[in-house]
Protein backbone atom coordinates (compact mmCIF):
# COMPACT_ATOMS: atom_id res chain seq x y z
CA UNK A 1 0.00 0.00 0.00
CA UNK A 2 1.60 3.40 -0.84
CA UNK A 3 1.31 6.00 2.19
CA UNK A 4 1.35 9.45 1.06
CA UNK A 5 4.10 11.35 3.35
CA UNK A 6 2.42 13.77 5.68
CA UNK A 7 4.62 16.50 4.07
CA UNK A 8 2.87 16.69 1.11
CA UNK A 9 0.57 19.62 0.83
CA UNK A 10 -2.64 19.33 -1.37
CA UNK A 11 -1.54 18.58 -5.16
CA UNK A 12 -0.79 21.34 -7.13
CA UNK A 13 -3.53 22.32 -9.75
CA UNK A 14 -2.91 21.20 -13.64
CA UNK A 15 -1.67 23.50 -15.80
CA UNK A 16 -4.00 25.82 -17.15
CA UNK A 17 -4.11 25.21 -20.71
CA UNK A 18 -7.03 28.33 -21.93
CA UNK A 19 -8.59 31.23 -20.27
CA UNK A 20 -12.33 31.93 -20.73
CA UNK A 21 -15.69 30.91 -19.18
CA UNK A 22 -16.24 27.25 -20.03
CA UNK A 23 -17.56 26.21 -17.14
CA UNK A 24 -21.34 26.21 -16.82
CA UNK A 25 -21.81 25.63 -12.82
CA UNK A 26 -21.16 23.68 -9.94
CA UNK A 27 -22.76 22.04 -7.38
CA UNK A 28 -21.03 20.76 -3.96
CA UNK A 29 -23.46 18.29 -1.17
CA UNK A 30 -22.57 16.68 1.82
CA UNK A 31 -23.41 12.91 2.53
CA UNK A 32 -26.75 14.88 3.85
CA UNK A 33 -27.82 15.63 0.06
CA UNK A 34 -27.74 19.35 1.42
CA UNK A 35 -26.26 21.83 -1.18
CA UNK A 36 -23.57 23.29 0.24
CA UNK A 37 -22.92 25.78 -2.68
CA UNK A 38 -24.47 26.06 -6.02
CA UNK A 39 -22.22 28.49 -8.91
CA UNK A 40 -23.31 29.68 -12.10
CA UNK A 41 -21.11 31.14 -14.49
CA UNK A 42 -22.55 30.15 -17.52
CA UNK A 43 -26.83 28.82 -17.56
CA UNK A 44 -28.53 30.32 -20.28
CA UNK A 45 -32.29 27.76 -19.30
CA UNK A 46 -33.33 27.17 -16.20
CA UNK A 47 -36.32 25.17 -15.71
CA UNK A 48 -36.55 24.66 -12.02
CA UNK A 49 -36.57 26.45 -8.96
CA UNK A 50 -33.40 26.04 -7.01
CA UNK A 51 -34.63 23.78 -4.42
CA UNK A 52 -36.40 21.48 -6.39
CA UNK A 53 -32.75 21.79 -8.81
CA UNK A 54 -30.59 20.49 -6.18
CA UNK A 55 -32.67 17.74 -5.08
CA UNK A 56 -32.91 16.55 -8.72
CA UNK A 57 -29.01 16.89 -8.94
CA UNK A 58 -28.96 14.74 -5.87
CA UNK A 59 -31.38 12.20 -6.90
CA UNK A 60 -29.75 11.71 -10.21
CA UNK A 61 -26.40 11.45 -8.56
CA UNK A 62 -27.14 8.97 -6.13
CA UNK A 63 -29.41 6.48 -8.47
CA UNK A 64 -26.62 6.92 -11.21
CA UNK A 65 -23.78 6.13 -8.69
CA UNK A 66 -26.12 2.75 -7.52
CA UNK A 67 -26.82 1.89 -10.81
CA UNK A 68 -23.03 2.05 -11.89
CA UNK A 69 -22.22 0.04 -8.82
CA UNK A 70 -24.48 -3.12 -9.50
CA UNK A 71 -23.69 -3.22 -13.33
CA UNK A 72 -19.84 -3.61 -12.30
CA UNK A 73 -18.75 -6.88 -14.15
CA UNK A 74 -15.76 -7.12 -12.10
CA UNK A 75 -16.84 -6.78 -8.70
CA UNK A 76 -17.83 -10.10 -7.02
CA UNK A 77 -19.40 -8.50 -3.74
CA UNK A 78 -22.63 -6.36 -4.96
CA UNK A 79 -25.63 -5.87 -3.04
CA UNK A 80 -29.17 -5.70 -4.17
CA UNK A 81 -30.24 -2.74 -6.31
CA UNK A 82 -31.04 -0.14 -4.07
CA UNK A 83 -29.11 -1.17 -1.17
CA UNK A 84 -27.60 2.14 -0.01
CA UNK A 85 -23.76 1.85 -0.13
CA UNK A 86 -21.02 3.58 1.56
CA UNK A 87 -19.27 6.66 0.07
CA UNK A 88 -16.93 5.76 -1.73
CA UNK A 89 -17.69 2.26 -1.83
CA UNK A 90 -17.50 0.36 -4.87
CA UNK A 91 -16.83 1.76 -8.49
CA UNK A 92 -18.12 5.15 -8.85
CA UNK A 93 -18.54 6.98 -12.26
CA UNK A 94 -16.78 10.21 -12.59
CA UNK A 95 -18.41 11.66 -15.83
CA UNK A 96 -21.03 12.11 -18.25
CA UNK A 97 -21.10 13.72 -21.76
CA UNK A 98 -23.86 14.78 -23.58
CA UNK A 99 -24.34 16.76 -26.61
CA UNK A 100 -24.31 20.00 -25.02
CA UNK A 101 -22.40 19.31 -21.44
CA UNK A 102 -20.12 17.43 -19.55
CA UNK A 103 -20.80 16.64 -15.53
CA UNK A 104 -17.80 15.50 -13.77
CA UNK A 105 -18.56 13.98 -10.54
CA UNK A 106 -16.25 13.78 -7.55
CA UNK A 107 -17.50 12.27 -4.39
CA UNK A 108 -14.78 11.59 -1.21
CA UNK A 109 -15.62 8.83 1.63
CA UNK A 110 -16.73 11.56 4.03
CA UNK A 111 -19.44 12.15 1.43
CA UNK A 112 -18.81 15.23 0.25
CA UNK A 113 -19.79 15.45 -3.82
CA UNK A 114 -18.19 18.10 -6.38
CA UNK A 115 -20.05 18.06 -9.64
CA UNK A 116 -18.94 20.33 -12.47
CA UNK A 117 -21.05 21.18 -15.60
CA UNK A 118 -18.79 22.65 -18.43
CA UNK A 119 -18.89 22.22 -22.23
CA UNK A 120 -18.82 18.70 -23.57
CA UNK A 121 -15.28 18.88 -25.08
CA UNK A 122 -13.23 19.22 -21.93
CA UNK A 123 -11.24 16.63 -20.51
CA UNK A 124 -10.88 14.40 -17.55
CA UNK A 125 -11.49 16.59 -14.75
CA UNK A 126 -11.11 14.41 -11.83
CA UNK A 127 -7.72 15.99 -11.21
CA UNK A 128 -9.32 19.51 -10.77
CA UNK A 129 -12.18 18.12 -8.89
CA UNK A 130 -9.26 17.17 -6.34
CA UNK A 131 -7.65 20.43 -6.41
CA UNK A 132 -11.30 22.16 -5.31
CA UNK A 133 -11.48 18.98 -3.02
CA UNK A 134 -8.22 20.82 -1.64
CA UNK A 135 -9.64 24.48 -1.94
CA UNK A 136 -12.66 23.09 0.39
CA UNK A 137 -10.54 21.74 3.05
CA UNK A 138 -8.37 24.98 3.05
CA UNK A 139 -11.09 27.45 3.39
CA UNK A 140 -14.48 26.24 4.32
CA UNK A 141 -13.33 23.30 6.72
CA UNK A 142 -10.77 25.03 8.22
CA UNK A 143 -12.33 28.00 9.27
CA UNK A 144 -14.17 27.99 12.51
CA UNK A 145 -16.84 30.01 11.91
CA UNK A 146 -18.30 27.83 9.30
CA UNK A 147 -20.72 25.14 10.95
CA UNK A 148 -20.51 21.33 8.74
CA UNK A 149 -23.45 20.63 7.05
CA UNK A 150 -24.84 24.45 6.40
CA UNK A 151 -24.29 26.41 2.96
CA UNK A 152 -20.93 27.95 2.30
CA UNK A 153 -20.90 31.79 2.23
CA UNK A 154 -16.73 32.00 2.54
CA UNK A 155 -15.75 34.85 0.35
CA UNK A 156 -12.31 33.81 -0.13
CA UNK A 157 -13.41 30.25 -1.11
CA UNK A 158 -16.13 31.79 -3.71
CA UNK A 159 -13.03 34.30 -5.10
CA UNK A 160 -10.46 31.27 -5.10
CA UNK A 161 -12.70 28.72 -6.75
CA UNK A 162 -14.15 31.27 -9.39
CA UNK A 163 -10.24 31.70 -10.57
CA UNK A 164 -9.74 28.49 -10.79
CA UNK A 165 -12.48 27.22 -12.14
CA UNK A 166 -12.31 29.90 -15.16
CA UNK A 167 -8.46 28.55 -15.69
CA UNK A 168 -9.37 24.85 -16.69
CA UNK A 169 -9.78 24.99 -20.25
CA UNK B 1 11.17 18.76 17.43
CA UNK B 2 9.60 21.30 15.22
CA UNK B 3 8.73 24.98 17.20
CA UNK B 4 4.98 24.05 15.75
CA UNK B 5 4.68 20.99 17.97
CA UNK B 6 6.47 22.16 20.93
CA UNK B 7 3.85 25.34 20.58
CA UNK B 8 0.96 22.99 19.85
CA UNK B 9 1.62 20.69 23.39
CA UNK B 10 1.95 24.03 25.24
CA UNK B 11 -1.73 24.99 23.90
CA UNK B 12 -2.99 21.89 24.72
CA UNK B 13 -1.71 22.01 27.84
CA UNK B 14 -2.88 25.30 29.29
CA UNK B 15 -6.34 23.97 27.66
CA UNK B 16 -6.72 20.98 29.82
CA UNK B 17 -5.59 23.16 32.64
CA UNK B 18 -8.47 25.77 32.27
CA UNK B 19 -11.13 23.09 31.57
CA UNK B 20 -9.77 21.99 35.62
CA UNK B 21 -10.04 25.22 36.69
CA UNK B 22 -13.63 26.11 34.95
CA UNK B 23 -15.42 22.93 35.74
CA UNK B 24 -13.76 21.33 38.79
CA UNK B 25 -14.70 17.84 38.33
CA UNK B 26 -12.53 15.54 36.32
CA UNK B 27 -15.13 13.50 34.87
CA UNK B 28 -16.77 16.84 33.34
CA UNK B 29 -12.92 17.34 32.27
CA UNK B 30 -12.72 14.25 30.44
CA UNK B 31 -16.01 14.40 28.69
CA UNK B 32 -15.46 18.40 27.34
CA UNK B 33 -12.03 16.98 25.71
CA UNK B 34 -13.84 14.00 24.17
CA UNK B 35 -16.61 16.59 23.23
CA UNK B 36 -13.60 18.93 21.60
CA UNK B 37 -12.29 16.08 19.99
CA UNK B 38 -15.13 14.82 18.17
CA UNK B 39 -15.60 18.45 16.96
CA UNK B 40 -12.32 18.09 15.51
CA UNK B 41 -12.58 15.04 14.05
CA UNK B 42 -15.48 15.98 11.92
CA UNK B 43 -13.99 18.36 10.31
CA UNK B 44 -9.92 16.62 10.21
CA UNK B 45 -11.15 13.97 8.03
CA UNK B 46 -11.66 16.14 4.74
CA UNK B 47 -7.91 17.67 5.44
CA UNK B 48 -6.73 13.74 6.14
CA UNK B 49 -8.85 12.90 2.79
CA UNK B 50 -7.31 15.77 0.67
CA UNK B 51 -4.13 15.49 1.82
CA UNK B 52 -3.53 11.55 1.36
CA UNK B 53 -5.63 11.18 -1.35
CA UNK B 54 -6.69 7.45 -0.20
CA UNK B 55 -10.01 6.06 -0.98
CA UNK B 56 -12.13 4.25 0.75
CA UNK B 57 -10.78 1.61 3.17
CA UNK B 58 -12.00 -2.18 1.95
CA UNK B 59 -12.34 -2.82 5.93
CA UNK B 60 -12.44 -1.63 9.24
CA UNK B 61 -8.44 -3.42 9.75
CA UNK B 62 -7.63 -1.24 6.72
CA UNK B 63 -9.14 1.42 8.67
CA UNK B 64 -7.18 1.12 11.58
CA UNK B 65 -3.79 0.94 9.82
CA UNK B 66 -4.72 4.10 7.94
CA UNK B 67 -5.72 6.09 11.11
CA UNK B 68 -2.44 4.36 12.94
CA UNK B 69 0.12 5.07 9.79
CA UNK B 70 -0.96 8.15 8.08
CA UNK B 71 -3.28 9.73 10.64
CA UNK B 72 -1.29 9.99 13.42
CA UNK B 73 2.03 10.87 11.35
CA UNK B 74 0.55 13.47 9.17
CA UNK B 75 -1.48 15.32 12.06
CA UNK B 76 1.06 14.67 15.26
CA UNK B 77 4.14 13.33 13.19
CA UNK B 78 4.64 9.98 14.78
CA UNK B 79 3.75 6.37 13.90
CA UNK B 80 1.13 4.35 15.96
CA UNK B 81 0.76 0.65 15.85
CA UNK B 82 -2.35 -1.86 15.71
CA UNK B 83 -2.54 -4.91 17.17
CA UNK B 84 -5.03 -7.11 19.43
CA UNK B 85 -7.58 -7.43 16.94
CA UNK B 86 -10.88 -9.72 17.99
CA UNK B 87 -12.03 -12.65 16.04
CA UNK B 88 -14.30 -10.92 14.14
CA UNK B 89 -11.83 -7.89 13.11
CA UNK B 90 -13.86 -4.88 14.75
CA UNK B 91 -11.89 -4.39 17.79
CA UNK B 92 -8.48 -3.29 17.99
CA UNK B 93 -5.95 -1.32 19.76
CA UNK B 94 -4.07 1.82 18.52
CA UNK B 95 -0.82 1.89 20.81
CA UNK B 96 1.16 4.94 20.59
CA UNK B 97 4.83 4.41 21.73
CA UNK B 98 5.86 8.39 21.22
CA UNK B 99 3.13 11.14 22.75
CA UNK B 100 3.70 14.82 21.52
CA UNK B 101 0.86 16.03 23.58
CA UNK B 102 2.14 14.98 27.24
CA UNK B 103 5.56 16.49 27.00
CA UNK B 104 6.40 18.37 29.96
CA UNK B 105 3.39 16.99 31.72
CA UNK B 106 3.05 15.41 35.05
CA UNK B 107 -0.29 14.92 36.07
CA UNK B 108 -0.79 16.03 40.11
CA UNK B 109 -2.24 13.72 42.90
CA UNK B 110 -6.07 16.13 42.50
CA UNK B 111 -6.46 15.10 39.12
CA UNK B 112 -6.45 10.90 39.18
CA UNK B 113 -9.26 10.51 37.24
CA UNK B 114 -8.09 12.32 33.86
CA UNK B 115 -7.70 10.79 30.72
CA UNK B 116 -4.94 14.06 29.78
CA UNK B 117 -5.30 12.85 25.81
CA UNK B 118 -9.00 12.42 25.81
CA UNK B 119 -9.08 14.95 23.13
CA UNK B 120 -7.49 11.98 20.67
CA UNK B 121 -10.42 9.38 21.29
CA UNK B 122 -12.96 12.09 20.24
CA UNK B 123 -10.93 13.16 16.96
CA UNK B 124 -10.95 9.28 16.02
CA UNK B 125 -14.25 8.93 16.94
CA UNK B 126 -15.56 12.25 15.10
CA UNK B 127 -13.34 11.11 12.18
CA UNK B 128 -14.43 7.81 11.81
CA UNK B 129 -18.41 9.30 11.94
CA UNK B 130 -17.76 11.10 8.68
CA UNK B 131 -17.28 7.86 7.02
CA UNK B 132 -19.76 6.03 8.19
CA UNK B 133 -18.35 3.94 11.01
CA UNK B 134 -19.98 4.61 14.39
CA UNK B 135 -17.20 3.70 17.18
CA UNK B 136 -16.24 3.50 20.61
CA UNK B 137 -13.13 4.77 21.37
CA UNK B 138 -11.08 4.27 24.84
CA UNK B 139 -8.25 4.34 26.70
CA UNK B 140 -6.49 1.33 28.37
CA UNK B 141 -3.41 2.51 28.57
CA UNK B 142 -2.28 5.66 30.20
CA UNK B 143 1.51 6.56 30.57
CA UNK B 144 0.42 9.78 32.19
CA UNK B 145 -1.43 7.20 34.95
CA UNK B 146 1.46 5.13 35.82
CA UNK B 147 1.20 2.29 32.21
CA UNK B 148 4.49 1.87 30.01
CA UNK B 149 2.68 2.89 26.63
CA UNK B 150 -0.73 5.12 25.38
CA UNK B 151 -3.49 2.36 24.53
CA UNK B 152 -6.43 3.08 22.71
CA UNK B 153 -8.98 0.84 22.04
CA UNK B 154 -11.12 1.44 18.80
CA UNK B 155 -14.06 -0.61 18.20
CA UNK B 156 -16.23 -0.68 15.54
CA UNK B 157 -20.26 -0.80 16.60
CA UNK B 158 -21.77 -0.74 13.21
CA UNK B 159 -21.58 0.97 9.41
CA UNK B 160 -23.98 3.66 8.69
CA UNK B 161 -24.53 3.82 4.90
CA UNK B 162 -26.43 7.16 4.04
CA UNK B 163 -29.66 7.39 3.83
CA UNK B 164 -31.72 8.53 0.09
CA UNK B 165 -33.47 11.18 1.60
CA UNK B 166 -36.50 10.31 -0.19
CA UNK B 167 -39.07 12.23 2.87
CA UNK B 168 -37.54 15.54 1.36
CA UNK B 169 -37.88 14.89 -2.11
CA UNK B 170 -42.03 14.84 -1.36
CA UNK B 171 -43.29 17.91 0.42
CA UNK B 172 -47.29 18.29 -0.11
CA UNK B 173 -48.34 22.30 -0.70
CA UNK B 174 -51.11 23.41 1.15
CA UNK B 175 -53.40 23.00 -1.77
CA UNK B 176 -52.97 18.85 -1.31
CA UNK B 177 -54.13 18.87 2.38
CA UNK B 178 -56.67 15.72 1.92
CA UNK B 179 -54.03 14.04 0.08
CA UNK B 180 -52.94 10.36 0.84
CA UNK B 181 -49.75 10.50 -1.33
CA UNK B 182 -49.47 6.95 -1.23
CA UNK B 183 -52.66 6.09 -1.57
CA UNK B 184 -51.63 3.77 -4.39
CA UNK B 185 -50.29 1.50 -1.95
CA UNK B 186 -54.02 0.52 -0.02
CA UNK B 187 -55.33 -0.09 -3.84
CA UNK B 188 -52.18 -2.30 -4.68
CA UNK B 189 -53.51 -4.20 -1.63
CA UNK B 190 -57.13 -4.41 -2.10
CA UNK B 191 -56.11 -5.47 -6.06
CA UNK B 192 -54.50 -8.16 -5.43
CA UNK B 193 -56.64 -9.55 -2.39
CA UNK B 194 -59.81 -9.33 -4.30
CA UNK B 195 -57.74 -11.43 -7.04
CA UNK B 196 -57.74 -14.01 -3.96
CA UNK B 197 -61.81 -13.61 -3.70
CA UNK B 198 -61.58 -11.40 -0.92
CA UNK B 199 -63.63 -8.16 -1.00
CA UNK B 200 -62.83 -5.20 0.81
CA UNK B 201 -62.95 -1.52 0.77
CA UNK B 202 -59.28 -0.67 1.73
CA UNK B 203 -58.13 3.19 3.01
CA UNK B 204 -55.01 3.99 3.98
CA UNK B 205 -55.43 3.08 7.56
CA UNK B 206 -53.39 0.61 9.66
CA UNK B 207 -56.80 -0.93 10.86
CA UNK B 208 -56.78 -2.80 7.73
CA UNK B 209 -54.20 -4.90 8.20
CA UNK B 210 -55.22 -5.15 12.00
CA UNK B 211 -58.62 -6.65 10.65
CA UNK B 212 -57.46 -9.18 8.06
CA UNK B 213 -55.00 -10.78 10.77
CA UNK B 214 -58.09 -10.87 13.19
CA UNK B 215 -60.74 -11.97 10.62
CA UNK B 216 -58.91 -14.62 8.88
CA UNK B 217 -56.45 -16.06 10.93
CA UNK B 218 -53.72 -18.70 9.70
CA UNK B 219 -55.23 -22.31 9.75
CA UNK B 220 -52.72 -25.22 9.66
CA UNK B 221 -53.93 -27.51 6.44
CA UNK B 222 -53.57 -30.97 9.06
Amino acid sequence: MQFFGGSEISPSPPVPTASGNNAHMMYVFNRNGVCLLYKEWNRPLHTLNPQQDHKLMFGLLFSLKSLTAKMDPTNADKGNLGVPQLPGQGCSFHSFRTNTYKLSFMETPSGIKIILVTHPKTGDLRESLKYIYGLYVEYVVKNPIYSPGSPIKSELFNTALDQYVRSIS
Amino acid sequence: MAPNAELFTLTYGAIVRQLLTDLEDVDEVNKQLDQMGYNIGIRLIDEFLAKSGVSRCVDFKETAEMIAKVGFKMFLGVTASVSSWDADGTCCSIILEDNPLVDFVELPDTCQGLYYCNVLSGVIRGALEMVSMKTEVTWTRDALRGDDAYELQVKLLKQVAEEYPQSTLVELPDTCQGLYYCNVLSGVIRGALEMGSLIFSSNFLVKLLKQVAEEYPYKDDD
